[in-house]
């Protein structure tokens, strides 16, 4: 896009300077103390995109929309960054890639639908190509139902399409590393909704939703797993899809239709779904004091802030407890898109994790699979002298409360 | 190319503790290293470097290595000793010929006195330096004191054969000449020798309790003479063999060193009934080897502790009993040294047909005094100058002579040493000491323990021996040697202390006709003719120094990019060589930091970093990246191996795509991911076997990396197949190679 296009886009020119209210939120500028969104917008709108150079933000950013969420005059910040970034490719991956590999080989992988894409993603073949070194891998099948046993009900109702996204992947990237389960989050939300009456559809062939790589500026692949998952949830003919994930659901419901257009299907995250059935479900109480992390899609992109402590004040003995920054004011995990973890990442679980603390709450609990791995992959360390907190996943916990179950927590 | 001062003098500033307490400065841990790589060629080659006995050495040296062997800090030291044995037991027993004849091309002769350690090491080197050597022995055999030593503890045969070996180089030897007798330094200046190495040792029997001149009192070295003839007879005839009941039944012998010990068991093994040995010294104390000191009460030998004779008594002409009397122990001084007092009333006899004395021997010099003008020390040996061992101009001299009754070690030292004295002497070049005073450095320092070990103590790996009832009746080795996996076993428990293992196997590996690479005293240099970059995974990067002609190594270690560092730990935890650690870093954050004299290269912690901070110099995961870029879709196979499991020899298959690391720790999910993506057939990822992996630790890891590698393809709808984890020796690799890629295309 052209310099003066993106000035109209994201409305760069409504920043006023103001007394660094977008810096007082951005998490990066709260560990740098350098460079800010107000900064990287002056600097564009004074030079162009040529201008930027290495602008520590470029990267950095976790594109948590604090900063927009603080500006007077709503700019957004983040989506003006996601724009400078396309077509760059000089990130820091996390994990030497891996996880950027995985969504960007299913991406490859042999369609039924097809794709129109004229150009290739670096380190990618082009489309001719990729049909011949896959040959055999013709039959190729993405393997992701392994996990679902006979208990479950699935492929039931026709009505209603859990996407777990990442997770399966996840599973078996973290666990060991971590020491956390991410598939049990999905499980759990099918036992949900098997006891609501739900049988969801679970797809065979679900892609990444391609947040990640829209966020990095990788469009030729985000479009190859958008298009894809548009056909694939269209197949079903299903109204309602229901995500695990808050990013997934952020993007499906609004960035899909902004490339590819309106959708025949609703789109909301588990927890909304959850928060409106609460009086058909019977919990066993929990006793543990808890207190929710607002995860970035879920609070600032998606604006669903009461339906996750509905949930918590359902399934608690004790009254939840709030942290000082929540609802729209809570911090980024720090996950962004797995590109330059670095010292600010460490800082905001740190802080996280005091607040916590401090809130007098004896488990922190999360609604999203990224915020739950970076809270278990970043541990407390001895600078902060503090011992770390139990983090759970909201939907899991939910699960593990319905009357008529044994109580198992992951 | 920026020439940034990135490189790493190995200088010798950064050794092992073994290497530096090796009087002839074996590269002990090069070649522990090589010996627990199953290279044993190598690394027999690599001791003899230093010292031209390491089958001999390898079964009499006292150890001073083991003695400061780190590993002894946690459970037991390494058998240094027992390795340089096996792999010189190894070549002897494959019949192998090691003599490489000498290149002799200067004209100036030298003369060495005595075929002993010290000179014929001494010889060995001069002639390695192209001197024509002829050495003239007393007797009529050459070794020395080497001869003395009893056969269960040092086989003649090996003896005979070090000799040989060093012989066969173009020495002359010339025996049943005496120096002072039918020599002197005038008649073999006019013969044309330009330098004299006296090196004659120590043979003089120093009598503890007075030479008597009775029947039955005889001194050791005499006694031990005697034994060696038989021995040496006994090889030749049956009848020699058949030896007689001695008429004498009882031996006390007294001393309190390896003569004593060595006299004792022989007496045993000489048809003696009663052996009975007064160490004037307490069992902790005794200058002698804990595993001997056993080995001789098992056989039978009654060691009394901290008793001396006082008094031979005699009927007539014949000694009948020896008066004794028990010791003690005084307090420490300050130095540590604890005085040793008779003890009131403690008087005993022991009645004995036989006493050897074993007190001491010196040197004799009444020979030389005659027309060399001789220096003394206070001890009574030849006094020379330091550095040079010169006793005048011309003169030299080294060994016993000059150090008094040590060990044959330290002779071999001594008459290198000499060695060089001369040379600079003839020729006027001084040749860089390996003996200077070396700087010590963090590395040696006991704060920075190496804890590469295992949860549990492993001890050294237990020497075979004979058993003692078997052993005592006659003179064949009481030790029988490590087999090949005892050894390779034994070598892995190495922490592989210091930096540069010196095993230039760099120095193998580079196949660059244009640049040069010598490793000399714990340095590596390379002389290069221009500016280069070698980007090849698994060789020596070279950097161009701006004025020199010479470039220095860049050494393959770890290293944290700050900025990206979240402090997680988690390279520190999976470090076998706790050469990374989390510190404070400025700003009040927790950040890795490497020790790079600690690192050792292996790359484990770069695998398991979640944030990519940590990078491998010369291994670089750009780099490793970039060489995947070379896939062919469909054809191209890729290999992850490890430098260790790989020989340097053969050729792989045209279609198979190596990437080599030095350690398979290296190998992360995304590197095989990347492999299969850009539509390689087959990735296989190839580490030593568990327990020869070089680092320790690191098999388990890349085994798990690719464990998980399946699970992502399998989840992606890949064949898991695709993927495949070998364990392989330098020995079976290619066969694995070949039957996991198929033909050549």
């Amino acid at each position: 896009m052209k310099t003066k296009d993106i000035v109209k886009e994201f409305h760069l020119d409504d920043c006023t300077r103001c007394h660094n209210e977008c810096a007082e939120a951005c998490p990066v500028y709260r560990f740098f103390g350098t460079w800010h969104p107000q900064n990287l917008a002056g600097l564009f709108l004074e030079k162009g995109g040529r201008g930027l150079g290495d602008h520590l933000l470029l990267w950095n950013c976790v594109t948590c929309r604090a900063c927009t969420v603080a500006c007077p005059f709503d700019v957004e910040f983040a989506d003006f960054i996601r724009e400078l970034r396309v077509g760059r490719t000089d990130y820091h991956p996390a994990h030497e890639g891996l996880i950027h590999q995985y969504q960007r080989t299913q991406a490859s992988l042999p369609t039924a639908h097809g794709f129109k894409s004229s150009k290739t993603t670096p380190g990618l073949k082009s489309d001719k190509r990729i049909k011949k070194s896959h040959e055999f891998l013709a039959i190729a099948r993405q393997d992701r139902l392994g996990w679902v046993d006979d208990a479950l009900d699935i492929n039931g109702s026709r009505e209603i399409v859990l996407f777990t996204g990442c997770l399966p992947f996840f599973e078996i990237a973290f666990k060991e590393s971590c020491g956390m389960s991410s598939l049990h989050t999905a499980r759990a939300a099918v036992e949900v909704l098997n006891r609501l009456g739900v049988s969801p559809t679970l797809l065979e062939d679900e892609r990444c939703c391609g947040r990640d790589m829209y966020d990095i500026g990788d469009r030729d692949t985000f479009r190859r797993l958008a298009t894809h998952n548009i056909e694939e949830l269209k197949r079903t003919r299903a109204k309602t899809v229901l995500t695990v994930c808050p990013e997934c659901a952020y993007t499906i419901a609004h960035t899909y239709p902004g490339s590819f257009g309106e959708l025949p299907f609703v789109v909301r995250h588990i927890t909304e779904f959850v928060a409106e059935n609460l009086d058909r479900l019977n919990f066993r109480m929990q006793e543990e004091r808890l207190t929710f992390h607002d995860p970035c899609y879920l609070c600032r992109y998606l604006g669903v802030m009461e339906a996750p402590r509905n949930i918590l004040e359902a399934i608690s003995s004790r009254h939840p407890v709030e942290m000082e920054r929540s609802r729209e004011h809570a911090p980024c995990c720090g996950a962004g898109s797995w590109i330059n973890y670095g010292g600010h990442t460490r800082a905001a679980v740190n802080e996280r994790i005091v607040e916590a603390h401090r809130s007098g709450a004896e488990a922190l609990v999360t609604a999203c699979p990224k915020c739950n791995i970076l809270f278990h992959e970043v541990n407390p360390d001895c600078s902060w002298k503090q011992s770390p907190i139990i983090v759970r996943d909201l939907m899991s916990m939910v699960a593990s409360c319905l009357e008529g179950k044994g109580r198992k927590q992951p | 190319m920026p020439h940034e001062e990135r490189v790493w003098e190995l200088t010798h500033l950064e050794t092992s503790p073994c290497t530096l307490a090796c009087p002839t400065r074996i590269n002990a841990r090069g070649y522990v290293s090589l010996v627990a790589d199953g290279r044993f060629k190598e690394a027999l080659a690599l001791i003899r470097e230093r010292n031209p006995f390491p089958g001999i050495c390898g079964r009499i040296c006292p150890r001073p290595c083991e003695a400061v062997c780190r590993r002894g800090d946690f459970d037991e030291p390494i058998a240094i000793c027992a390795l340089k044995r096996f792999v010189f037991d190894l070549e002897m027993k494959r019949g192998i010929d090691p003599a490489v004849p000498a290149r002799i091309f200067r004209t100036e002769k030298v003369a060495v006195i005595g075929a002993g350690p010290a000179g014929l090491s001494a010889a060995h080197e001069l002639a390695q330096l192209g001197y024509p050597v002829t050495i003239f022995e007393a007797s009529q055999w050459p070794g020395g004191m080497m001869n003395l030593i009893p056969g269960y503890r040092l086989p003649q045969r090996v003896v005979r054969r070090e000799i040989g070996t060093i012989i066969d180089e173009g020495i002359t030897l010339v025996t049943g000449s005496v120096f002072g007798k039918d020599l002197t330094w005038r008649g073999l200046k006019r013969r044309g020798y330009q330098a004299l190495l006296l090196a004659t040792g120590a043979w003089k029997p120093v009598w503890g309790w007075g030479k008597t001149g009775m029947d039955g009192v005889v001194h050791a070295l005499v006694f031990l003479t005697e034994a060696a003839e038989r021995d040496r007879a006994a090889e030749v005839t049956e009848k020699a063999k058949r030896r007689k009941r001695s008429p004498v039944r009882r031996v006390v012998v007294a001393g309190d060193g390896m003569l004593a010990l060595d006299a004792a068991r022989t007496a045993v093994r000489s048809g003696y009934r009663s052996v009975k040995l007064l160490i004037g010294r307490s069992r902790e104390a005794a200058p002698v080897g804990r595993s001997d000191l056993e080995a001789a009460i098992d056989e039978g030998v009654k060691v009394i502790f901290l008793a001396r004779p006082i008094q031979l008594k005699r009927h007539g002409r014949k000694l009948v009993d020896v008066k004794c009397v028990k010791l003690q122990e005084g307090k420490p001084d300050a130095a540590g040294r604890r005085g040793i007092f008779e003890k009131e009333g403690s008087e005993f006899t022991v009645e004995t047909d036989l006493f050897i004395d074993a007190f001491s021997r010196g040197v004799g010099i009444r020979r030389l005094r005659r027309e060399i003008d001789l220096g003394l020390t206070p001890a009574g040996t030849v006094s020379v100058e330091s550095e040079t061992m010169a006793v005048n101009r011309g003169v030299f001299a080294a060994g016993d002579l000059v150090n008094g009754a040590r060990s044959v070690v330290e002779a071999i030292a001594s008459g290198q040493k000499a060695a060089r004295g001369i040379h600079f002497y003839l020729s006027r070049d001084r040749t860089q000491s390996p003996f200077e005073d070396v700087l010590f450095s963090g590395v040696l320092q006991k704060e920075f323990a190496l804890d590469r070990v295992p949860d549990s103590p492993v001890s050294q790996t237990r020497m075979p021996v004979e058993e003692a009832r078997i052993r005592k009746k006659d003179f064949r080795e009481v030790e029988r040697g490590y087999m090949k996996t005892q050894a390779m076993l034994e070598a892995q428990r190495c922490l592989r202390c210091g930096t540069c293992a010196e095993c230039a196997v760099c120095v193998d590996i580079c196949d660059r006709k244009d640049i040069q690479l010598e490793v000399e005293d714990f340095a590596l240099t390379v002389r290069a003719d221009s500016g280069f970059w070698s980007r090849d995974p698994g060789t020596v990067v070279v950097e161009y120094g701006e004025e020199k002609a010479e470039a220095r190594c860049v050494r393959t270690v770890c290293q944290v990019e700050p900025a990206y560092c979240i402090g997680c730990g988690r390279c520190e935890d999976i470090c076998g060589y706790s050469a990374v650690r989390v510190e404070s870093y400025p700003g009040g954050r927790f950040v890795a930091r490497v020790h790079e004299l600690a690192c050792k290269g292996c790359g484990n912690c770069v695998a398991v970093c979640p944030t990519g901070a940590m990078n491998q110099r010369n291994f670089e995961r750009q780099r490793l990246f970039e060489v995947l870029s070379k896939i062919e879709p469909s054809r191209t196979r890729v290999l992850f191996a490890c430098r260790w499991a790989r020989p340097e020899k053969g050729e792989l298959p045209h279609h198979v795509l190596l990437i080599e690391t030095m350690c398979s720790g290296r190998i992360t999910p995304s590197l095989i991911l990347e492999a299969v993506i850009r539509g390689s057939p087959g990735v296989m990822v190839c580490g030593c076997m568990g327990e020869s992996c070089h680092y320790g630790f690191s098999r388990a890891n890349s085994k798990k990396v690719v464990e998980l590698s399946k699970n992502v393809l399998g989840l992606l709808g890949f064949d898991p197949a695709l993927v495949s984890d070998s364990s392989c020796t330098p020995g079976n690799f290619h066969a694995a190679v070949r039957r996991w890629a198929g033909r050549k295309r």
